[in-house]
């Protein structure tokens, strides 16, 4: 406008003409600043094209997320590893293009260092407030929650570790960690190649810290975890191979066993491996769903991630898995086998389940990882060495 | 090249010549570029300093310091050594009598059993690993077949997971190879040498002793030295079948790369290892030239 | 022309050493058709379950595919680039010939560790993202020394006087290849193609090192292998031996054509050669 408005002849068309845009502007502006994105609403982004996925197999969860996959055209490439290491070794060397990947949580300090870890996008995941309130509190026992409040991974399963063993030749199992060094299991005891998880759960069953560990204090573990790898005949590349062990009859129990082995055992036929948490208590995992700096397809990434804290969905996945429910809603859902793998509905530990979990989650810590530089505890290169070692000696 | 040569025009002449090296380039760039290369590249990584999953900086020898000084370094080493001395000498010590046989009593019956033989080198690495674990397991097939025969009454514990079952599994693997070579070291030789032997008046032992493995005996050093690299440089059988008895260096050197990420070491003991088995290719061609065996020929 | 001798020993060993070979494969073939999911003895009956889910599942037939689209490129690469190779090795200068034949040849003597885990070190170093692509770079590498062996040993055998002639009765180079070399050398040529697509569809040991996420035949079994083990890792397995089994039958008789030929062929020009 070049004249201030009283001087200028309005016309009766004109005014209402400005006062229909005024309207239609203000009227607007709600739907324009969503449409930008940039308003109070968090929505789960479009999902489409591939997912390079790289982690364990079977936290690609195909069959509990096969529906939504069809109905977004989305298509899942996986790399399975073997143990955890593999993949910011693959990373690292080069990898390629991986949209998702999962991290058991004592590992985020070592690839926030690494530079693997992207921030996640917590408005794409309105979801996440139907977690257990245990997981999104940000203390330091959730590592995935950063000191600013980032989230660098989202947890949609967690469990606990226990002795796995096979019911047929040894009904009922065993009670404490200490029964598997019995010389009656000479070379019948399931040993598993993963050095962060041995040395954390033997940390846990003398009562130390593995993520604070004196050097010193070195020697109690090193004695305990040669005397039980001397149990063993060999030390199995991966979770699948010892439950295939186990199946074949070579071993008996498992140290540092997982329940997925029961679900392994199962579909090959054989419905006799359990799994149980001895007295001493084990550590748990949490593994989480995180986007690594490599992936390409962020959008829908994070759809995939809003749709496994759907409460039907998390307890599907726990049903599949054999593993724990994340969502709070979802433990009602899960049926009777899965629920009874873990306390949800122990009195003792408290009043709501969300405060059993947090119940369990003292007696069965997540805990973190060795430094990866440090004059005063062991880091992480030294206990991987020290596990060589062992294997070797045993 | 012939008179006929020199008389065509000199363009042909220096056609014919520049030609070989230019038909044989597009190979040898691929092979520089993705074999030479890469190998140089992975020896100055084993003077670098190791980060986590990186590496930095200037150049040392920690990492060879640390591939020798490492006690389990040595143990590896030493089982890697033993191993594949025993399968390379398992190997040539069974490839020999089947090569013979094919070669001089085999008859119209040569070129299938030569084939089935052969043939077995393309059954799947992995394959037999898992199979050889199904056959020595303490349910597998060779325990329940002898306790259903009632010759045992406890099933063998110690047939798997040690360095017995990464060498059975390794023969196996290695067998095919073998016979194929030593085969071929025996194609030239004709039967009216062994014959003749024979009609002197030697017997069985003699003729092996004083015929044969002299004319062998070139064969059969190469393919002993060539058994022995690979099989001491496994990394996947003693994974599955090795246990903790059989575990071998080459295990050690894939963990270190793709587990740990610790590259210098890995190149650090894969260079170790490389330097030990050039020592033995240069121990076999100078051993072979020291008794006269490395070149003996014969108009069959 | 061969005598043949009674040698009961060696007889002995042979069928041993066969049964010995065939024992764990009849094995494997024979559990891919087991009623149950059990791999041990005794068993149970016969189904075709195993081969039906395998068949069905989508990560199978991609790994398949994968494998049969970088076994045929390598094949396609050694026979041309190996073919030339094999001449020009067989026809350079004599100061030439060592340290080409070391280069061409080195790679068999190398455990696939190194040669594996050297390409890895190399293409991180490059920022060269790990895929099929770099799968089929270092199959060559690894398939590249055996087709020079068998072109090589195909070369030596020609007889230099029927190219001569053909050269002194005026044909280029191209036309002396095309006419008088090829004819006699293809059959090797090709049972040594056959050869390096059976070699490639089976490697495991490098490729572990150098793919990226998509899957190869081994790699799929490998991944199995990790898991617990059903009889569908015998399916798989029985697939990858047949095929190879197959592709080794061809280059066999190939080779065999070729000696038969090569036989026939000496008796036959000096009949034919006319000016």
């Amino acid at each position: 406008m070049t004249h201030p408005p009283f001087s200028t002849p309005f016309t009766r068309v004109e005014l209402l003409r400005r006062s229909g845009l005024v309207v239609l502007t203000v009227g607007a502006a709600p739907t324009l600043l969503a449409a930008c994105g940039g308003g109070d609403e968090a929505a789960a982004p479009e999902a489409s094209g591939t997912i390079d996925y790289l982690s364990w197999e079977g936290y690609d969860i195909p069959d509990p997320m096969t529906d939504w996959k069809t109905a977004n055209a989305v298509d899942v490439q996986s790399t399975y590893i073997g143990n955890h290491d593999e993949i910011q070794a693959k990373i690292k060397a080069g990898g390629g293009s991986y949209d998702l990947i999962t991290y058991y949580q004592g590992y985020k300090p070592l690839y926030s260092e690494l530079g693997i870890l992207t921030t996640i996008d917590t408005d794409k995941i309105p979801n996440i407030e139907n977690l257990f309130p245990v997981f999104k509190e940000a203390d330091s026992r959730n590592l995935w929650i950063d000191e600013d409040g980032n989230w660098t991974g989202v947890p949609w399963t967690w469990g606990s570790i226990g002795i796995t063993w096979d019911d047929a030749e040894l009904p009922g199992g065993l009670d404490s960690w200490y029964d598997l060094l019995d010389p009656k299991f000479k070379g019948k005891v399931g040993v598993i190649n993963d050095p962060l998880g041995a040395f954390t759960l033997t940390a846990h069953i003398l009562g130390k810290d593995p993520s604070a560990l004196p050097k010193a204090e070195y020697a109690e573990i090193e004695d305990f975890l040669t005397k039980m790898v001397g149990q063993a005949k060999s030390v199995a590349p991966s979770f699948g191979d010892m439950t295939t062990q186990l199946i074949a009859g070579d071993i008996v129990a498992c140290y540092q066993g997982w329940a997925y082995q029961n679900s392994l055992a199962a579909g090959a036929g054989n419905d006799n491996v359990k799994t149980k948490t001895p007295t001493e208590g084990a550590f748990s995992f949490c593994d989480l769903y995180a986007v690594p700096s490599t992936s390409d397809n962020v959008d829908t990434v994070h759809a995939w991630i809003n749709e496994a804290l759907v409460p039907e969905r998390n307890a599907a996945i726990a049903e599949y898995l054999v593993a724990a429910v994340t969502v709070e809603e979802s433990a009602a859902l899960i049926n009777a086998d899965t629920k009874a793998l873990y306390p949800y509905d122990d009195l003792e530990l408290g009043d709501s389940t969300g405060d059993r979990l947090a119940k369990l989650f003292e007696l069965a810590p997540f805990y973190g990882m060795p430094p990866s530089e440090s004059d005063e505890y062991i880091t992480f290169s030294e206990m991987s060495e020290k596990w060589e070692e062992i294997k070797q000696s045993a | 090249m012939t008179s006929v040569t020199e008389s065509r025009p000199p363009s042909e002449r220096d056609r014919l010549r520049i030609g070989p090296v230019a038909l044989a380039l597009p190979a040898a760039a691929w092979m520089l570029a993705f074999f030479a290369a890469p190998l140089v590249v992975f020896l100055v990584y084993s003077f670098l300093t190791a980060k986590l999953y990186d590496v930095s900086g200037p150049l040392t020898l920690e990492a060879y310091r640390d591939a020798v000084t490492t006690e389990v370094n040595r143990t590896l080493a030493v089982n890697s050594l033993v191993v594949g001395v025993c399968v390379a000498a398992a190997t040539v010590a069974i490839g020999l009598p089947i090569a013979y046989w094919l070669r001089f009593a085999a008859g119209r019956w040569q070129v299938l059993v030569l084939f089935l033989i052969t043939a077995t080198f393309f059954a799947s690495y992995l394959v037999r690993i898992y199979a050889w674990r199904s056959i020595l397991g303490e349910n597998g097939l060779l325990n329940s077949g002898l306790e259903r025969l009632g010759i045992l009454d406890e099933p063998l514990g110690f047939l798997l997971y040690n360095r017995f079952s990464v060498s059975v599994a390794l023969v196996h693997i290695f067998l095919p190879y073998v016979v194929l070579v030593l085969y071929a070291g025996f194609r030239p030789i004709s039967p009216a040498l062994v014959e003749a032997a024979q009609d002197l008046g030697a017997n069985a032992f003699a003729r092996w002793r004083r015929v044969v493995l002299p004319l062998i005996a070139a064969p059969a050093a190469t393919s002993f030295v060539l058994v022995f690299v690979l099989a001491a440089a496994d990394y996947v059988t003693p994974q599955f079948l090795g246990g903790t008895d059989g575990a071998l260096l080459g295990v050690r050197i894939q963990a270190a790369l793709t587990g740990s990420g610790n590259w210098p070491l890995g190149a650090a003991l894969s260079f170790l290892m490389l330097a030990a088995f050039l020592s033995c290719y240069a121990l076999t061609v100078i051993l072979l030239r020291a008794l006269r065996l490395h070149r003996i020929r014969f108009v069959s | 022309m061969s005598t043949t001798q009674r040698s009961p020993v060696t007889f002995a060993v042979t069928m041993l050493a066969l049964l010995f070979l065939y024992l764990p494969l009849v094995v494997v073939v024979l559990f891919s058709f087991h009623a149950t999911g059990a791999l041990s003895f005794p068993f149970t009956g016969f189904s075709f379950r195993w081969y039906r889910d395998t068949f069905g599942s989508p990560t199978f037939s991609s790994a398949l595919q994968n494998s049969a689209i970088v076994a045929t490129s390598v094949a396609i690469l050694t026979l041309v680039l190996g073919t030339m190779a094999a001449f020009g090795l067989s026809r350079c200068r004599p100061r030439l010939r060592a340290p080409l034949a070391a280069l061409f040849f080195l790679p068999i003597t190398l455990p696939g560790l190194f040669v594996g885990i050297a390409l890895l070190v190399y293409f991180a170093r490059l920022d060269v993202q790990l895929s099929l692509t770099t799968v089929m770079i270092a199959h060559f590498v690894f398939v590249f020394p055996y087709f020079m062996l068998v072109a090589m040993a195909a070369l030596d055998r020609l007889d230099p006087a029927l190219e001569e002639a053909a050269s002194d009765l005026g044909a280029s180079p191209w036309k002396v290849f095309r006419k008088v070399t090829l004819p006699q050398i293809w059959p090797i040529l090709a049972g040594a193609t056959a050869l390096a697509f059976a070699l490639s569809f089976d490697e495991f040991i490098i490729t572990f090192f150098v793919i990226g996420p998509d899957s190869t035949l081994p790699m799929f079994i490998f991944s199995k292998l990790r898991r617990t083990v059903d009889p569908s890792i015998n399916v798989v397995s029985t697939v990858l031996m047949a095929t190879t089994l197959f592709l080794w039958a061809v280059a066999f008789v190939f080779a065999l054509r070729a000696e038969r030929g090569r036989t026939r062929r000496a008796g036959g020009v000096l009949g034919e050669a006319t000016p």
